[in-house]
């Protein structure tokens, strides 16, 4: 199973052109002590939204491709967002979700992640290509396509992952509004260069 | 003034939309409500149209990410909308101080004396008093100013979520519609 930092690192290093929305809690301050980037947006609170920022941003700026890491348990917390893929004709949406079975930083309580079957969910609700990613390079393969545009549009990338234990960093400690406003600026100038 | 008091619902649905469209707002986004039928079908008729979502949460976190790319996006829902997608403004919106223009509904008004409604018509104004979100009541008389404050309040410096509420009169509204 996939090391769920190297899933984090892997991530970033193939999304390194690409805004990327990071879920709340462990997902948030492991990618931050990975490698802090104004392409990253850090969603500390808003359990479950991740995927409704990306969908919002990848349709005002479709000449982006737009990564969204999910937790199994923000994924399952709102699932719903997912059918604005489809009825929205988003095809610059990527969706990745690592699912360690647990909410991780309130305390490691279970999720009811191992019921489900993520990637015949997400395909039902609207991602047409689906895929459970099984290593490292395949992840890595996956959004290296996806950031390049040689994806035929929006992708799911479910990974189930393990802790190997390491502490997940520190929170943001930058003001939530100016690490927006970062973000913000990253993405003017990157939709002006595509232009 | 008259002539203002007696507008009919289309004319103000129509002039909100307009006001919008011409002040470069859009997408429109949220979860219908029927006090603002007349205002979603005004909306649905702009180029951006409006973007119906499942939930009102959803809908407020995608008016982020709008807002991230540089657009103006307007969330528009009920007042029941606004108590759902309390902690997406209180962890979202406002920490991260989103711009973010809002219309929301006030179900549980007078006339409107549904019990489903009455407590979150109660609390609706507190509730916004309480997260720090600015708001105007729109009057059939002083609505060209509401939306104008609502536009000076979201494009000044640092701004976070401000709102106009609608009553259930102003687009008249009944109990039997």
């Amino acid at each position: 199973m996939i090391d769920e930092t190297e899933a984090l690192r892997a991530v970033i290093e193939a999304g390194s052109e690409a805004p990327i929305i990071f879920t709340t809690g462990y997902t948030c301050r492991r990618a931050l002590s990975i490698q802090d980037s104004p392409n990253h947006f850090y969603m500390a609170g808003s359990m479950g939204l991740a995927s409704s920022i990306g969908t919002g941003l990848a349709h005002s700026l479709p000449e982006l491709q737009v990564i969204v890491v999910d937790g199994d348990g923000s994924f399952l917390m709102n699932p719903s967002n997912t059918v604005m893929i489809r009825a929205q004709g988003i095809t610059n949406l990527h969706h990745v979700v690592l699912d360690n079975r647990h909410y991780a930083s309130t305390g490691n309580q279970p999720t009811t992640s191992s019921h489900v079957d993520f990637t015949a969910a997400a395909h039902a609700l609207g991602y047409e290509d689906t895929t459970e990613a099984t290593s490292v390079s395949h992840l890595t393969e996956r959004l290296t396509a996806a950031v390049k545009n040689h994806t035929a549009g929006s992708t799911f990338s479910y990974c189930p992952v393990t802790s190997n234990g390491d502490a997940p960093g520190g929170r943001l400690e930058q003001p939530l509004h100016d690490m927006h406003r970062r973000f913000r600026h990253w993405l003017s100038t990157a939709a002006v260069s595509r232009n | 003034m008259d002539s203002i008091l007696q507008t009919p619902s289309r004319t103000r649905a129509s002039d909100i939309a307009h006001f919008f469209d011409q002040n470069g707002y859009g997408p429109f986004l949220g979860v219908p409500c029927g006090i603002l039928a007349p205002l979603f079908e005004e909306l649905q008729g702009t180029a951006h149209g409006f973007t119906y979502s499942p939930r009102e949460d959803n809908a407020i976190a995608m008016a982020c990410g709008a807002l991230t790319a540089g657009r103006r996006p307007v969330a528009v829902m009920q007042n029941s909308g606004l108590a759902q997608s309390v902690n997406a403004l209180a962890s979202l919106a406002i920490p991260y101080r989103f711009p973010l223009a809002m219309v929301i509904s006030l179900r549980g008004v007078a006339p409107d004396h549904t019990a489903e409604n009455q407590v979150m018509g109660a609390v609706t104004q507190p509730l916004l008093d309480s997260l720090g979100i600015p708001y105007r009541v729109l009057q059939p008389e002083t609505y060209h100013q509401s939306l104008q404050w609502l536009h000076t309040t979201v494009t000044g410096t640092d701004a976070g979520p401000a709102a106009v509420l609608i009553e259930p009169a102003f687009f008249e509204w009944s109990p039997t519609t």
